[in-house]
């Protein structure tokens, strides 16, 4: 078990992580989202011992990890650079890996090397897709239990995207791994993260699994003779996700049933519910229109 | 300590450095001497049988020597922080002090296997060769357990100062204005009190100007100066022999061991402590920001006052308004100068 507990860290003055605190278990997949300098990628630094925390701690199973770097053979974590090591030979860091990892499997290593046809040489003479599918492969081959991945897809192009992220689920379902996961990319936390975490203000918005997310939430389709009543507008679980003409879309966060018969006593002309996505959600609650994605 | 991750991690940080180095100590050494033996060879054959002359002089040598190591320090250290490289090494199963003590032996390895490999080399030459008639390398041992230890003194103390130096270059900077310290400072006083002549005895100058008591005691602590002091000579002529090995007295061999042992410990400290959000920086530590600040603009503006005071002398008497004019510059200039340089953040390319 992952657990971080009341993560607390002032950088420049700034308090960019503040009281965080989750847990995750082993078999899960979960994204963390946030948008641009709230403090996801510090808070991964922090998690596998690069930073330390002004207070808290992160512990798995139970060992703290910036007291004993030792528990570290349990997890790995990849930067969202692809410039590491890249003066490396894949036989370097394999060497490497091996001198560092208990239980790199250098043999899986090379199994997965042939199985998404990466060549065996420097990794600069690497594409930026092949460097992320390589130090993806690297970190499974540690046989870690968690894997700490920073932005892992940014951008790359839709197949080394999808090759990864099959890769992923691959992984935890068959090795019973953790992966946390940071990254912008909505969609891609939708097709296969268990639970999404939220950070917003270097604090934890939300912590919840993807169907509790979706079920707290409707997104609906309104159109009323004389545009939104304002009484529906002043409604604080209800906000407007956009107006064309008539045409308003609103997005319900909790209270659905109520808000919706707040809705209806208006008579509106037209009421429709839509497929939502997450990204709906956390332009919602992350930040309005002025979302980064 | 010893961890073959680790080590190889370092290697590959400062792979070139590391070759300059055993190439620094091969052409000092073992290259001069076999040209020296081939010379002797020759001169002893066709012109004079018994006539014969050597010197060693370390003032010729250790500057590479000692760039090398200042070097090897700054990647080891500085070039992991400058492309933040430390985000791979730190997330690492490994504890800060391994990290940090594989650095360490890293470097004192490559300094003893460069002076062992290059001296042993050197005496091999001296046996196998004409210069075996004439005199025995005795002083190439004592020279190279002095190297040593002054060498790991000043590997030892550029990595301490990577401790909290940020990046490459004020690792580089740092370490040599801090080696040269000792002598800096004492110059910048002598300068404050010569041009103060009437607020100070005579006396007060004299014990701080060059060439006094103090001045020479301070110097054997200014880790790089005595390393340029160990000097061979012999000489052999008309069946005459006169030969001289000159060092430092034995005190000054405990300085850098004082240096060594103080400069790891530290470092050791905090390096465990190590602020990794600041890397790129000028400095680690938030914390030293202050002291770093009091220093740098009082340093700079000793400097600036001793600068403008000689540069605008009265009659070859340094002027105190001039003086007082380059200290306000100078430390104006750095005070606003360091406080820029305190936003950088300098980064490079990982490796």
């Amino acid at each position: 078990m992952l657990k971080v507990h009341q993560i607390h860290k002032t950088i420049e003055g700034n308090d960019v992580l503040q009281d965080i605190s989750f847990t995750l278990e082993r078999g899960s997949i979960a994204g963390m989202v946030g948008r641009n300098g709230v403090g996801k990628s510090t808070l991964l630094r922090t998690i596998v011992g690069i930073f330390d925390p002004d207070s808290g701690t992160v512990t798995i199973d139970d060992i703290d990890v910036h007291k004993n770097p030792a528990i570290k053979q349990k997890i790995t974590y990849v930067p969202d650079s692809s410039e590491l090591l890249k003066s490396y030979s894949v036989k370097d860091i394999v060497k490497l890996y091996d001198a560092v990892y208990e239980n790199f499997d250098a043999g899986y290593f090379y199994h997965l090397m042939n199985r998404f046809g990466l060549p065996k040489k420097k990794l600069r003479s690497y594409s930026k897709g092949m460097k992320a599918l390589f130090h993806m492969i690297l970190s499974f081959s540690t046989k870690s239990e968690y894997i700490i991945l920073d932005e892992p897809t940014n951008g790359l192009d839709p197949i080394v995207k999808r090759q990864i992220l099959t890769f992923i689920i691959e992984e935890v379902s068959e090795r019973n791994v953790c992966v946390l996961i940071s990254t912008h990319h909505l969609d891609e936390i939708e097709k296969i993260a268990d639970t999404v975490i939220t950070l917003k203000e270097g604090r934890i918005g939300s912590f919840t699994t993807i169907e509790e997310a979706k079920n707290s939430f409707r997104k609906v389709q309104t159109v009323f003779t004389d545009g939104l009543p304002d009484a529906v507008a002043a409604l604080p679980n209800v906000k407007v996700l956009n107006t064309t003409g008539r045409v308003t879309t609103l997005l319900i966060n909790g209270n659905i049933k109520e808000s919706l018969s707040v809705i209806s006593g208006f008579e509106p002309l037209f009421i429709e519910e839509l497929p939502m996505s997450l990204e709906d959600i956390f332009i919602s609650t992350l930040g309005g229109e002025e979302y980064v994605s | 300590m010893f961890h073959k991750a680790l080590w190889m991690r370092n290697y590959k940080l400062s792979k070139p450095v590391i070759w300059a180095l055993y190439s620094a100590g091969f052409f000092s050494m073992p290259f001069i001497f076999l040209q020296k033996a081939r010379q002797t060879s020759f001169y002893n054959t066709n012109v004079n049988a018994s006539e014969y002359y050597n010197d060693f002089h370390s003032a010729n040598i250790s500057i590479f020597f000692i760039i090398a190591v200042v070097l090897i320090a700054s990647l080891v250290i500085g070039q992991e922080r400058s492309s933040h490289s430390t985000d791979f090494t730190f997330s690492l199963p490994l504890s800060r002090k391994d990290i940090y003590l594989s650095k360490w032996l890293f470097g004192v390895f490559h300094i003893t296997a460069a002076l062992a490999v290059n001296i042993g080399l050197s005496y091999l030459i001296y046996i196998f060769s004409a210069l075996n008639k004439f005199e025995k390398p005795n002083f190439l041992g004592l020279y190279f357990l002095y190297a040593f230890l002054f060498l790991t003194a000043i590997y030892t103390f550029a990595l301490f100062i990577g401790t909290f130096a940020g990046n490459t270059v004020t690792q580089i900077v740092f370490s040599v204005i801090f080696l040269l310290f000792p002598v800096g400072v004492l110059g910048l006083i002598g300068a404050f009190i010569k041009v103060h002549w009437d607020l100070f005895s005579s006396e007060a100058y004299n014990r701080v100007s060059f060439g006094s008591d103090l001045t020479s005691i301070i110097s054997q602590w200014t880790l790089p100066i005595p390393l340029f002091e160990f000097s061979y000579y012999y000489q052999s002529s008309l069946g005459k022999v006169s030969t001289a090995l000159d060092y430092p007295p034995l005190w000054v061999w405990l300085v850098p061991v004082i240096y060594t042992s103080a400069s790891l410990a530290a470092g050791l400290y905090l390096f465990t402590k190590t602020k990794n959000e600041n890397n790129g920086r000028i400095l680690v530590f938030d914390k030293l920001k202050g002291f770093f600040t009091f220093g740098i603009v009082t340093c700079f503006a000793l400097a600036g006052g001793a600068f403008f005071g000689d540069a605008f002398d009265v009659y070859g008497e340094p002027n105190l308004f001039s003086y007082y004019m380059g200290m306000l510059t100078f430390g104006s200039l750095s005070y606003f100068g360091i406080k820029h340089l305190f936003k950088a953040k300098l980064q490079l390319n990982k490796l």
